[in-house]
């Protein structure tokens, strides 16, 4: 019950966010800000944790969870499992690739598993999907880095009043990013040069086939 | 884009709504959280046996009550005396098992309009299998996820059935879009769910205004109730 204690705390304080994670109700493209490049397609691993990704072509089956207006940008989007050290599937996401500026940034966006789909619907629909995104830089040695944006970098910007952006206050203070994705786009422009504002770790991916 | 694409593409994505619309915040306040015994013991709906239980009485109980009462009372501040009116002394455990998982969610309950609403919220899944017993985390948020809230109208029919009528994510969606219905909303453009983001007051002022009308509950998906023990 060591874990339902943490889901308790959690709910006390509510917020399931985790602390660092900087999840956000919009995604960071437009249409027009998406590309796709074939070098992602295939098994990576992360050398530190033996965590394995594999990035394919989204298969119709899979954009049957889509509106009809992402469904058109189906060549432009990736689907990413990741497996642990073991190769259990730990989650599936929709992957964009996307543009901005002179930089590439990935949006993860959750999808469905075949674990997933057997749990039980009234329960998991209390569950609000959110995007996860990344800068990400080809190191042109068959690896890529991803850095994770630092919620608390942001948070800090939104209480000292040094940026206006569309958000809502949970009970416990923390913030839950509602920004559009013009205001968010703004945000990665303005801030992807400033170190802060990515978290520490950056996780290395590199190519198994 | 032509008027005719529009429509049908605006059809098409209602298509994608869920029918229970849920909320990033709360519906009810420690200050007219409700205690309801009707509602203890034990439930069918369908194949699920459903388990209600105070919180003080259920599984979770240690796990809620040392988060205030292993503190020196006397300590704790005003938030946390709110939060443990709310969340220990009348709050309620809803717990159910389904395909080797146990599912825990938290209940609360207000009374608006002379009816009572209940505020439903999920705690936690684990594995039942003995062999493989451990919480199931694939909706944390580092995965991605937010929790959120729905809410439901009870109907009592005598102390043996209750209906749970849900907010209709579709009739609000249509609302919204009409311009006839004023909520705070998101709309996730990906997937076509609506996201109510109205804080708790609003969400009370719009019960109080909207409650009565019964096209806000979704019918066809009620939740029937029917007493086991």
């Amino acid at each position: 019950m060591k874990k339902i204690s943490a889901a308790v705390a959690i709910i006390v304080l509510l917020s399931l966010l985790s602390g660092c994670l900087f999840p956000s109700l919009h995604p960071i493209f437009t249409d027009k800000d998406l590309v796709f490049n074939k070098t992602l397609l295939g098994n990576w691993i992360d050398p530190k944790t033996n965590d394995r990704v594999l990035f394919e072509n989204v298969s119709p089956k899979d954009l049957e969870e889509l509106t009809p207006v992402f469904k058109k940008q189906a060549d432009k989007i990736y689907m990413l499992t990741n497996k642990d050290a073991r190769g259990n599937i730990k989650s599936r996401y929709y992957g964009f690739l996307v543009k901005l500026g002179n930089k590439y940034y990935l949006d993860y966006y959750p999808a469905e598993t075949e674990k997933k789909k057997n749990y039980d619907e009234f329960f998991t629909q209390h569950f609000v999907k959110m995007h996860l995104f990344y800068n990400i830089q080809f190191t042109g040695n068959g690896s890529f880095e991803l850095k994770q944006f630092d919620k608390g970098f942001l948070e800090e910007l939104i209480k000292n009043k040094q940026i206006r952006i569309k958000h809502e206050i949970m009970d416990d203070g923390t913030y839950f990013i509602t920004a559009s994705t013009e205001e968010l786009q703004q945000y990665i422009l303005k801030y992807s040069d400033v170190p802060k504002a990515y978290e520490e770790d950056t996780i290395t991916y590199s190519k198994i086939n | 884009m032509s008027s005719y694409i529009q429509k049908i593409l605006v059809a098409c994505s209602l298509l994608f709504l869920q029918s229970c619309v849920t909320s990033l915040h709360r519906l009810v306040t420690y200050d007219k959280a409700a205690q309801e015994p009707r509602v203890t013991g034990l439930w069918q709906q369908e194949e699920k046996t459903i388990e209600i239980q105070p919180v003080k009485q259920s599984e979770l109980a240690n796990e809620f009550n040392q988060l205030w009462n292993g503190k020196d009372k006397k300590q704790l501040s005003e938030q946390d005396k709110k939060d443990s009116i709310l969340y220990y002394e009348k709050s309620y455990v809803l717990s159910f098992i389904k395909s080797d998982v146990k599912y825990f969610m938290l209940v609360n309950f207000i009374p608006l309009n002379n009816e009572l609403y209940a505020d439903i919220y999920p705690l936690a899944m684990m594995n039942t299998d003995t062999s493989n017993k451990k919480e199931i985390n694939e909706y944390d948020g580092e995965f991605g996820y937010t929790s959120s809230h729905t809410f439901a109208k009870l109907i009592f029919a005598g102390s043996n059935s209750i209906e749970l009528r849900f907010l209709d994510g579709g009739f609000i969606a249509g609302q919204i879009g009409k311009g006839r219905v004023a909520i705070k909303n998101e709309k996730d453009e990906l997937s076509g769910a609506i996201l109510i983001t109205a804080s708790t007051e609003e969400l009370q002022r719009f019960i109080l205004k909207y409650g009565k009308d019964e096209r806000l509950y979704d019918r066809k998906n009620s939740v029937i109730l029917t007493r086991k023990a």
